[in-house]
């Protein structure tokens, strides 16, 4: 992947306007769009978020471990996740209690955030109004960017972080003779992704790609000498030294209220020597880090709805993140309830997915024969993203990859770069083709947002509702 | 020195939530907890449990346990150590299905 895009970025470029910083903003109505396109997730996404007023599949960690913060500032229960996305639940539990709203308001934003940086960096990337609107309208009308962002799980604020990472390299890319911008872009982009990291270790492949796009970039742009060391001295630090500075300091808090964090606990626990100094402290916290990892390579989910990333192309095996019978005494269900079922199945679009599979392919093929810098991103981008949960379960017996396999959700971050794709693809399209294709694909997302849309909301429907489609198949 | 101090910065925003402002109290995360137990139970088609099977100080007593203890623990096991004893009560073998992805 690194080396497609290498390769690509060694392709002519436009030379720079006369008024760098005119040329470098982005048109107003691409910002209206990207302002209209967040309302209307939001818009689409507020109704229900309190229902159901309970704890729904890893709210039960996650919502309590914001709760945690919230109170401590720190996890008291054990964590197999970085700190960052737990701070930014406790933020939602800090302004509005530990309720549904509390728990679940950061996500939402977080999932405004994701589409409205993907209109930004499509725009970017193709230069087209209508593009870029598809790509928005791709994402908004996602089933798991959708459920990912109305329930207290990591992976959507994971997603926040890694597609405004995707707008600073893609702006980067776009415009890659303005030193000046690309070094704030730098900066930025190393804070973003090591946000990222911070939240779930899932996002570190995309460091790789960061690294090789504005090594590329700083060696293009540079004389050969001590400037181009300095350049790629620079990059380096950016995007390794800031990543991981960030990452550190998530651990401050745990540092400081060591005896009343997870670690402290189970150091306590464990050796019986309860209050560290520092030093130690520092070093359990390292320790933790091992610990951790070992958990990650060992872990076997027996939740029925692991899956291998392979099947995300057609969506077979979706997650069910609830299901119950009504009426009952459920608190989910509601007392006028008739016999019905209400679920939230973290499911897409099957034919978009396979569309979007298709495309990435065409993507990479078309930015490998132009040697295409922002294909060879998009390529990039979303193999560091996907081929991981497709490589990790077949690589079991190696020692670095644990046969560990992934979850629907754990998608969102591509999901992005798969309407990207998408929208890229339809723009090799010309004349009264592309105009009815275009039509066509919007009349599919539409149709399938409002065929989904009960079983991404825990709407009352029949046993029978979609059965083939939101059950896993086996 | 000046990033050095924006950082330290950074990492005490949890520290500074956590002591300022009213917090969200353990009986709101108790109630919470009794709410999805009962929804759990409903899910494993048991009977319904009473008020005084899912009272919220259940779920705090079994936290401030965990809590005393200074041992590590995980984070969902209050509400499943209570959870599972109610299910046990309501004469239903099996621990609790939360359908979470980590043990």
């Amino acid at each position: 992947m690194t080396e497609a895009a290498t390769t690509a970025m060694l392709a002519p470029e436009a030379p720079p306007t006369a008024d760098p910083r005119r040329a470098r903003r982005l048109p107003g109505r691409v910002w209206i769009l990207a302002g209209v396109a967040g309302l209307v997730t939001l818009v689409s996404r507020l109704p229900g978020l309190t229902r159901p007023g309970v704890l729904v599949f890893d709210e039960v960690f996650y919502a309590t471990q914001g709760w945690e913060v919230s109170r401590t500032g720190v996890e008291q229960g054990s964590a197999v996740h970085p700190p960052l996305a737990k701070w930014l639940l406790a933020i939602g539990i800090k302004v509005f209690g530990f309720t549904p709203l509390g728990w679940r308001i950061v996500p939402l934003i977080a999932g405004v955030v994701v589409v409205m940086a993907t209109v930004l960096a499509a725009y970017r990337l193709l230069d087209n109004f209508l593009a870029a609107a598809l790509a928005g309208a791709v994402v908004l009308t996602d089933g798991i960017a959708f459920t990912t962002g109305r329930l207290a799980l990591l992976d959507g604020i994971v997603a926040a972080f890694t597609t405004v990472a995707l707008l600073l390299v893609a702006t980067a890319v776009s415009r890659p003779l303005d030193v000046p911008l690309r070094r704030r872009l730098l900066i930025a982009a190393g804070v973003t992704l090591g946000a990222a990291v911070a939240c779930k270790w899932s996002a570190l492949p995309l460091v790789p790609v960061a690294l090789v796009v504005f090594g590329v970039l700083a060696w293009r742009t540079s004389t050969p000498g001590r400037a181009r060391r300095l350049e790629l001295g620079r990059t380096a630090l950016f995007l390794l030294v800031v990543p991981l500075a960030l990452y550190c300091v998530t651990y401050v808090p745990t540092l400081i209220r060591f005896d009343d964090s997870a670690i402290g606990r189970e150091h306590c626990g464990r050796t019986q020597h309860c209050h560290p100094g520092y030093p130690e402290r520092v070093g359990e916290i390292i320790a933790n880090q091992r610990r951790v990892w070992h958990f990650h390579q060992t872990l076997v989910p027996k939740n029925r709805y692991a899956n291998n990333a392979v099947s995300w192309v057609f969506q077979t095996e979706p997650v069910g993140l609830l299901s119950s019978s009504c009426p009952s005494a459920d608190p989910v269900c509601s007392t006028s309830d008739t016999p019905s079922v209400r679920r939230i199945v973290s499911i897409s679009n099957p034919m978009v997915w396979f569309l979007g599979t298709i495309a990435l392919v065409v993507t990479l093929i078309l930015g490998l024969r132009y040697l295409d810098p922002r294909r060879g991103l998009v390529v990039a981008w979303a193999a560091m993203l996907w081929l991981p949960w497709i490589v990790r379960p077949r690589l079991g017996a190696l020692p670095f990859a644990s046969a560990r396999p992934g979850y629907t959700f754990y998608a969102v971050p591509l999901v992005p770069v798969v309407a990207i794709a998408l929208a890229s693809c339809w723009l090799t399209l010309h004349g009264l083709k592309r105009q009815l294709l275009g039509v066509a694909f919007a009349f599919v997302l539409l149709a399938g947002a409002i065929v989904l849309y009960p079983v991404w909301t825990a709407q009352p429907t029949s046993r029978s509702y979609l059965q083939g489609l939101v059950e896993p198949h086996r | 020195m000046r990033s050095a101090v924006l950082a330290l910065a950074v990492g005490l925003v949890p520290v500074v939530l956590g002591s300022c402002g009213p917090a969200s109290s353990a009986t709101q995360w108790a109630k919470v907890s009794a709410q999805t137990c009962r929804s759990t139970i409903a899910r494993a088609h048991l009977k319904d449990a009473s008020d005084e099977q899912l009272a919220p100080e259940r779920f705090l007593e079994e936290r401030r346990k965990l809590l005393d203890g200074h041992r590590g623990f995980n984070t969902v096991t209050a509400f499943r150590a209570v959870c599972s004893r109610i299910r046990q009560e309501l004469i239903a073998p099996g621990p609790v299905d939360t359908e979470a992805t980590v043990p």
